[in-house]
């Protein structure tokens, strides 16, 4: 919680210096709105129109969005400050939330949506369709093209799943085959555990292979007790990311956020 | 087997070490590892000392000439042996005491002969648990399993109960005991764009001496070990010098295997319980591997008992089962048949009852 606490303390800092070094960025007061633009990759008028859309997608489909550009992530996992961002500043709405975070310095961006949101655009079926939508037209710099883009999808994939009842990519009431395969191992384990445990409980006759029943625990005495150093090895492993596809983001696999980012 | 020389091989990679001049550490050619040399010293020269303890323990053997006594006349007069013309068993009881059949093989001609060449035990645990007992324990013992056949408990007959005292040897020891492990610390931490993992190893010594009172080995090739380790432990304070008396009305077995014999089963049990002690001293590692362990016997001295156990014979689809019960704590022991169509429904039901609440969990939250 302290970890959680220290985090948003430092992305909020993070924001509040780039913003306090424009004087054309929104108020102190607030900070972090449905776009915020630290990164100053958009017009003033191009801002407006995007928040325009967010606002009008917000009230259609029960959600909340939010677009976050930054300069640099500081040394902070972008899927870190994404989840962050979104239980902080977008989470509340009925349907769920959405957030897209964008570094300019490593040139990433990740999505990460919320247990509500996960139902609507799935991490393995929707942010994908989000992916193949903007980061192409992101790649080329045209950022208010590519936010527009990203909404536009974000509003087709909520209205699917309004008219079908499913998530796209998926069709109503149908199985879900990751679900299903889950559903078979977990079945399938448990089972040859049952099978094994109660095979196991029709005999109790095993070989005695210690016997600490019978060493009278009042006599044994540590007569020597030494600890020598020997050497280390040191391994030093990259962090990775960077890779264009998207991917699984901070619990896409049963966590609470789910989400996927990549490299523009 | 632990090593009972030592010869100057990498901690990490076991290829040889070698002193390069110049430096002031010896280095592994082969892996890269670096030791100092001060803690390749130290490591040695506890290889030397571990490799020396070693030839002691090899070394090290236990009393086994006291275990047991001889009858006197009078006992010996008393004694009758039976053998059984089937198996070859033989049985030990008092002149009162009737074999009919014999407990191993079931076959029910027992022929009775003069009692001959055996050690009087030193010891003896007295039987607690009636026969009626045993019956009582035996069908508690098939409670609760889900995989029984309905016809083995509803058909079920006791066919033979028989009480008889198994010879057992018990070993004493006080135990001076050397073990080294190779244990390492792994940190983890975080360095801007790159995790970097730190495994430090280190050599760790340990040396304890220690008591273990009356290690249980049945000294009869025709008790199952695994059955006769299954119904341990004993309560020892209720061991009592032996006397001829205790065999009335109940069997006794006779011995085939030696203290001697017995040794290795011993030595075995006392090692791995040597080793798990020293193991849970060393702490504060991450991982721990065990490396060699000497257990050097100070003093090692049997003695020999009798145990009373009764055995339960029943069938099931023309098949011999045999339960154990130890005629002191009342603790049942065997291996019951189970019901294929049994094995295969129950634990089909419980993958399907999971395997639908899995779906459902996994499908609310993806």
């Amino acid at each position: 919680m302290k970890k959680i606490f220290c985090l948003t303390v430092l992305i909020v800092s993070m924001l509040a210096s780039i913003v306090a070094a424009q004087p054309q960025s929104p108020p102190q007061s607030s900070i972090i709105t449905s776009l915020t633009d630290s990164a100053q990759l958009l017009e003033p008028n191009q801002r407006q129109a995007l928040i325009d859309k967010i606002k009008s997608i917000e009230t259609k489909h029960g959600v909340r969005v939010g677009i976050v550009t930054l300069k640099s992530a500081r040394g902070l996992e972008i899927n870190t400050i994404a989840d962050n961002l979104l239980d902080d500043y977008f989470s509340g709405a009925p349907n769920g939330s959405i957030a897209l975070i964008i570094i300019m310095d490593t040139r990433q961006w990740h999505i990460s949506t919320d247990a509500q949101m996960k139902r609507r655009i799935t991490t393995e079926d929707g942010i994908p369709y989000l992916q193949n939508a903007f980061q192409s037209i992101l790649t080329q710099g045209n950022y208010y093209a590519a936010f527009d883009t990203y909404l536009n999808a974000i509003d087709e994939q909520l209205t699917y799943y309004e008219q079908n009842d499913a998530p796209y990519g998926r069709s109503s009431g149908g199985f879900d085959p990751l679900a299903l395969v889950g559903a078979i191992f977990a079945g399938v384990a448990s089972g040859g555990a049952a099978r094994s445990s109660m095979i196991g409980a029709m005999s109790n006759v095993k070989p005695a292979v210690e016997a600490i029943d019978y060493l009278d625990k009042k006599s044994v005495k540590l007569v020597e007790s030494r600890d020598i150093f020997l050497f280390s090895h040191v391994t030093r492993q990259s962090k990775g990311g960077g890779g264009h596809g998207a991917h699984g983001g901070g619990g896409g696999g049963g966590g609470s956020h789910g989400g996927g980012g990549g490299s523009f | 087997m632990p090593a009972t020389s030592v010869s100057y091989k990498c901690p990490n990679c076991s290829a040889p070490l070698s002193f390069q001049p110049g430096h002031d550490k010896v280095s592994c050619e082969y892996c890269g590892a670096e030791l100092d040399i001060a803690a390749v010293d130290q490591l040695f020269q506890a290889k030397q000392e571990m490799a020396a303890r070693e030839r002691e323990a090899q070394e090290a053997k236990w009393d086994t000439a006291d275990a047991g006594e001889h009858w006197d006349a009078d006992e010996l007069a008393n004694l009758k042996a039976f053998t059984c013309s089937s198996c070859g068993a033989e049985i030990v009881c008092d002149e009162n005491t009737m074999a009919t059949e014999c407990v191993y093989c079931g076959n029910p001609t027992m022929i009775p002969k003069r009692f001959s060449g055996m050690l009087k035990p030193d010891f003896v645990i007295p039987f607690k648990k009636t026969k009626a007992d045993a019956v009582d324990a035996l069908k508690k013992f098939y409670a609760g399993k889900t995989l029984l056949p309905s016809e083995f408990t509803a058909n079920n007959r006791v066919e033979a109960i028989q009480p008889m005292y198994v010879p057992f040897w018990l070993f004493d020891a006080n135990i001076d005991a050397h073990a080294t492990f190779q244990a390492k610390k792994i940190r983890v931490a975080d360095g801007g764009n790159q995790i970097i993992k730190t495994i430090s190893v280190f050599n760790v010594e340990r040396a304890a001496d220690m008591t273990f009172e009356r290690v249980p080995v049945d000294g009869s090739k025709k008790m199952n070990d695994d059955f006769m380790d299954s119904i341990e432990p004993f309560n020892y304070k209720e061991l009592v010098p032996f006397s001829a008396a205790y065999l009335a009305g109940y069997l006794a077995d006779k011995y085939d295997v030696t203290a001697e014999q017995a040794v290795p089963r011993a030595d075995l049990r006392i090692e791995n319980s040597v080793r798990e002690v020293l193991f849970s001293t060393v702490k504060g590692y991450d991982s721990v591997e065990p490396q060699n362990t000497a257990v050097i016997k100070t003093e090692g001295s049997v003695s020999y008992a009798l145990v009373p156990v009764w055995i339960l014979t029943t069938r099931y689809n023309n098949q011999p089962y045999t339960f154990m019960m130890n005629g002191q704590t009342g603790k049942v022991v065997g291996s019951l048949p189970y019901d294929s169509k049994k094995a295969f429904l129950y634990p089909a039901a419980v993958a399907l009852v999971v395997a639908i609440v899995a779906f459902i969990l996994i499908s609310l939250i993806m």
